[in-house]
């Protein structure tokens, strides 16, 4: 037997969402292709009743939402789809670095949520650098080095040699206190670093839950 | 993006219907009403939902129409046994409440008090019949022409225009067919402009809006469209035909070259143009509202 995608399996939660975004973003709007849900229009950036800018965005929800997070693509063309402006060719928006996701989307955050910040966040940093050319949160480098500029406050440490160990132990599937600290004291991790590393190792099983497989490897966290 | 593109930006900007603003409050509410006098009238059977620019995102301040459609289930005869029963039976409905005229295959809403009598409401209900249990493609009855019905479907056309990434370029070809009063459907300038804009998707948007009227001067009498949910059978000439072609290539050798002449203001008008400093300081006020802000980040 087919798996049914989530709207026909979770009924009520679509309809909820529908009329959550018809009172919040009513210019964007639902719609259901080939068995996959869509939330389309104009994005608008709100400072009181006044538009100060908009971008037309699709989000495609996946299969089996809410356990995965939708993605975003700017489709009105105006975003160039290069990397230093943080979009793909194919118009999706990185939005975040997937290593970030716990504390920009924790557990139990809503559909609301994931709009009113992240793809938000985006958006205006995008209308932001037009006109200012810098971002307004600032911007991850791009690649390897994302995730070198993330660890390193979390661990007290800009060694990447360091941060490499460490990254090699947050993500296996699971970890072991009888392990050597990844830094470097040649202690047991349980009697090291073992509760911080412990905490991002569920910080990146949590980003490997959420984020659709295919996309890991494309952004960075594989 | 160039002072040009940032210009067009704003003229878009300008022609976005405010959600909280009263063209859209008035659209909402017809809408509901709408529903409400078919719904009493058929019940739960036919799906309701917008469609044309709403649902398309091509909607523009200047010239704004919500298209409502009503399509019923293809096995129920609730709302009339044969499509032009449907037809009938939707406009009897209407016609309670609204000064109903008919159309193609729309009903258009207007208003019947005594006051403002025939006052439109820029609202087309489409009625129309599922073909099979699927709910994509339709029926709808054609009031006029020789053939009487009409094969399509929405959704395909909804996407067509969302996913041709060109929305932007589609609402300003309806700026300009409307403030130059081409008689040209706007379901067929978005097929235009989506057809010769497809492999065109990263140049700038002026450059987009002038390679398609260099494309409408030069070569109008190879434009051509198909409709994407039927595109062999539906006949789309009419929309096309010798003298919308005419037009297309005189207004845009004149476009062109007021263009080349005098730039985009004196195509699409002056727009109030926000300065950067307020944009940044309302762009400042906003970044300050957003709880969990993240950086964007790309491989």
């Amino acid at each position: 037997m087919s798996r049914k995608p989530w709207y026909l399996v979770n009924q009520e939660l679509f309809q909820s969402l529908e009329k959550e975004i018809q009172q919040t973003y009513p210019q964007l709007s639902f719609s259901v292709r080939n068995n996959t849900v869509f939330l389309s229009g104009n994005f608008l950036l709100k400072d009181g009743d006044k538009v100060v800018d908009s971008f037309l965005i699709e989000i495609e929800f996946p299969f089996n939402y809410p356990k995965r997070i939708p993605r975003v693509f700017e489709i009105g063309g105006r975003i160039p789809r290069i990397v230093d402006r943080h979009m793909y060719s194919t118009g999706e928006a990185c939005l975040y670095l997937p290593l970030q996701l716990s504390d920009i989307f924790p557990e139990g955050s809503s559909f609301l949520d994931f709009l009113n910040d992240p793809v938000r966040s985006f958006f205006v940093g995008q209308s932001y650098f037009e006109v200012t050319g810098e971002w307004p949160f600032g911007e991850w480098p791009h690649g390897p080095e994302a995730i070198i500029e993330y660890y390193a406050p979390i661990l007290g440490t800009t060694d990447k040699n360091v941060i490499s160990r460490y990254f090699q132990v947050i993500s296996k599937k699971e970890i072991k206190g009888h392990w050597l600290c990844p830094c470097g004291s040649e202690k047991l991790l349980r009697y090291c670093h073992y509760e911080i590393v412990n905490k991002l190792h569920d910080d990146f099983q949590y980003a490997i839950r959420k984020i659709t497989p295919s996309r890991l490897s494309e952004r960075g966290v594989k | 993006m160039t002072k040009d593109t940032d210009y067009l930006y704003d003229v878009l900007n300008s022609q976005n219907l405010d959600p909280d603003g009263p063209e859209m409050k008035a659209l909402q509410k017809h809408r509901e009403k709408v529903e409400a006098i078919l719904r009493k009238r058929f019940g739960s059977a036919p799906t309701i939902k917008y469609g044309g620019s709403k649902a398309k995102g091509t909607m523009i301040k200047e010239s704004y129409d919500l298209d409502i459609i009503e399509y019923f289930p293809h096995d129920d005869v609730s709302g009339g046994e044969t499509l032009e029963d449907i037809y009938n039976n939707t406009c009897d409905a209407l016609s309670v409440e609204y000064l109903v005229e008919r159309k193609g295959s729309a009903l258009r809403l207007k208003d019947k008090t005594p006051d403002t009598y025939s006052q439109d409401f820029h609202i087309d209900v489409v009625p129309g019949r599922y073909i099979d249990g699927n709910k994509g493609d339709v029926f709808l009855y054609r009031s006029t022409g020789e053939k009487k019905r009409l094969k399509t479907n929405i959704d395909v056309h909804i996407s067509h225009v969302k996913d041709s990434g060109v929305i932007d370029a589609n609402r300003l070809m309806k700026l300009w067919r409307v403030r130059n009063n081409i008689p040209i459907k706007n379901f067929a300038l978005d097929l235009l402009t989506i057809d010769l804009l497809k492999n065109k998707k990263n140049l700038l948007l002026t450059s987009q809006l002038e390679y398609v009227w260099t494309e409408f001067r030069d070569h109008s009498e190879s434009l051509s469209i198909e409709d994407p949910a039927n595109p062999f059978g539906n006949d789309l000439s009419e929309m096309l035909n010798d003298s919308i072609r005419r037009c297309l290539k005189d207004m845009t050798t004149s476009t062109l070259s007021t263009l080349e002449r005098d730039g985009w203001e004196a195509i699409f008008g002056k727009v109030e143009k926000t300065s950067d400093k307020d944009k940044k300081a309302s762009l400042e006020r906003i970044v300050a509202t957003i709880a969990r802000p993240s950086k964007p980040y790309h491989e």
